[in-house]
């Protein structure tokens, strides 16, 4: 549960930075995201049924800071999850670098999804790519992030239950 | 006992009696000396004690009023930051007021104070809605010109949709020649001119303007500039001519928008969205 709370909050708030700040990290047609990357963080933990629709709620509250068709953001991210569930489902141990490159082959499905829902399909290469690529390297940081969060927000948990059973 | 003080009687009177002659005997003078010696002795390593002490109180009061000076320093520094950037957005307020004089139109001012979470998209946040009077497809103005239009409006903020979107499609015209054309949006590379004949007369260096044929925007508002001209391949029936928009797009932070739709009544526009 508390990996659908950081998702979902986490995941506004970086909309909302993103939103507001984003043409500062901008070069190009590329930016840094770290939803991407939260998205597969979060894919790697939480299973079917309650992920996919937290996927899908997150994707809802980014199509507010867009002007793309608000359908395309929930499909782009619940077709990612789903990608993700299944590679895991086939894999018995994954690696930090290949759950980084998970990161950049997510971010390519994800835009080649939203790029075809705003009709700008020709952007995939070189954009796309590049955007992605730069979600893989960025990926390390943001997981670091992440983890540390979660850490937090468990600690956090522990001690409330601790009180309450004393 | 007795000694000392017959010595002392004896140099009393010696000193007594050769006083005002201003002969010094060789024991006064040697007396003298060893003292003045010793107060010289005394006097350079303690006087440089003390100016190094002074040096010391000085660099501490030095310290603190360099502490002092250096906040003020920084204080002074985002004042005159403040002062420069209210003359800055003064001069652009000046240059949308000029544009206002020449509208007939009611118009807004609004700020803009967010972009697209899409990175390919030229839309960006204005903080005005539908209760400051704003409705899709109004015209927005900055200080070069047409800087885009509104797409969507909630209470409090609107979307505007940047003439270099790829999205977006302006009706225009040259104004040397009265050619028309489609003002189409090109990203980072700015617009394009599209569906202008080969046989079209179009130089570097013309206006485009707005030629009001698809009843968004009132003719005669400045889009921008060509900047190149080629003419395509045989199997196409158009020229390539490139736009480079006169507002600045992707610095803008102030825009005005035209409280009124290229068709000049809401009845119309009834009847159109009819």
């Amino acid at each position: 549960m508390i990996e659908t709370f950081c998702l979902i909050i986490l995941g506004y708030l970086i909309a909302v930075f993103q939103s507001s700040a984003g043409v500062f990290f901008q070069v190009g047609l590329i930016r840094l995201d770290a939803i991407p990357a939260l998205i597969c963080w979060y894919s790697l933990r939480q299973p079917l049924p309650l992920g996919m629709v937290a996927v899908a709620v997150l994707g809802l509250f980014v199509s507010v800071f867009s002007t793309i068709p608000m359908y395309v953001f929930p499909l782009s991210y619940v077709l990612g999850f789903l990608t993700i569930r299944y590679i895991i489902s086939n894999v018995l141990e994954l690696y930090p670098w290949q759950i980084y490159l998970l990161v950049g082959f997510l971010s390519l499905e994800i835009i080649v999804v939203q790029l075809a829902g705003s009709g700008n399909t020709e952007l995939v290469w070189p954009w796309g790519l590049f955007q992605s690529g730069l979600n893989a390297i960025s990926a390390p940081v943001f997981f670091f992030f992440f983890n540390k969060i979660e850490a937090i927000l468990k600690k956090m948990k522990r001690k409330k239950r601790d009180i309450t059973n004393e | 006992m007795v000694c000392l003080l017959l010595f002392l009687s004896v140099l009393g009177v010696v000193t007594v009696r050769f006083s005002g002659s201003n002969i010094a005997l060789p024991a006064v003078m040697m007396l003298k000396d060893t003292g003045d010696r010793l107060q010289q002795f005394l006097f350079v390593p303690l006087s440089r004690i003390k100016t190094l002490w002074e040096s010391y109180c000085d660099l501490r009061e030095t310290k603190e009023e360099n502490e002092v000076l250096k906040a003020r320093l920084a204080q002074l520094q985002s004042e005159i930051t403040s002062y420069r950037e209210a003359l800055i957005e003064n001069r652009r307020l000046r240059q949308l007021l000029d544009i206002k004089r020449h509208q007939n139109d009611k118009t807004l001012l609004a700020h803009i104070v967010g972009c697209d979470i899409a990175p390919w998209r030229a839309v960006v946040t204005i903080d005005r809605g539908k209760k400051d009077g704003l409705l899709p497809d109004m015209p927005v103005l900055s200080q070069g010109g047409v800087i885009g239009r509104v797409i969507e409006t909630s209470l409090s903020y609107s979307k505007v949709m940047l003439i270099t979107d790829y999205q977006s499609r302006i009706a225009a015209l040259v104004q040397r020649n009265r050619a028309r054309g489609l003002l189409v949006g090109q990203g980072r590379k700015g617009c394009s001119l599209e569906y202008v004949e080969k046989g079209v007369d179009v130089e570097i260096g013309d206006t485009i303007i707005t030629s009001g044929m698809d009843a968004v925007f009132p003719k005669g508002l400045l889009l921008g500039e060509v900047v190149s001209v080629k003419a395509s391949d045989q199997s196409n029936l158009f020229q390539e001519i490139k736009v480079r928009p006169f507002s600045d797009v992707g610095k803008a932070e102030e825009v005005l928008i035209l409280l009124s739709t290229g068709l000049s009544t809401s009845d119309e526009k009834d009847s159109l969205s009819r």
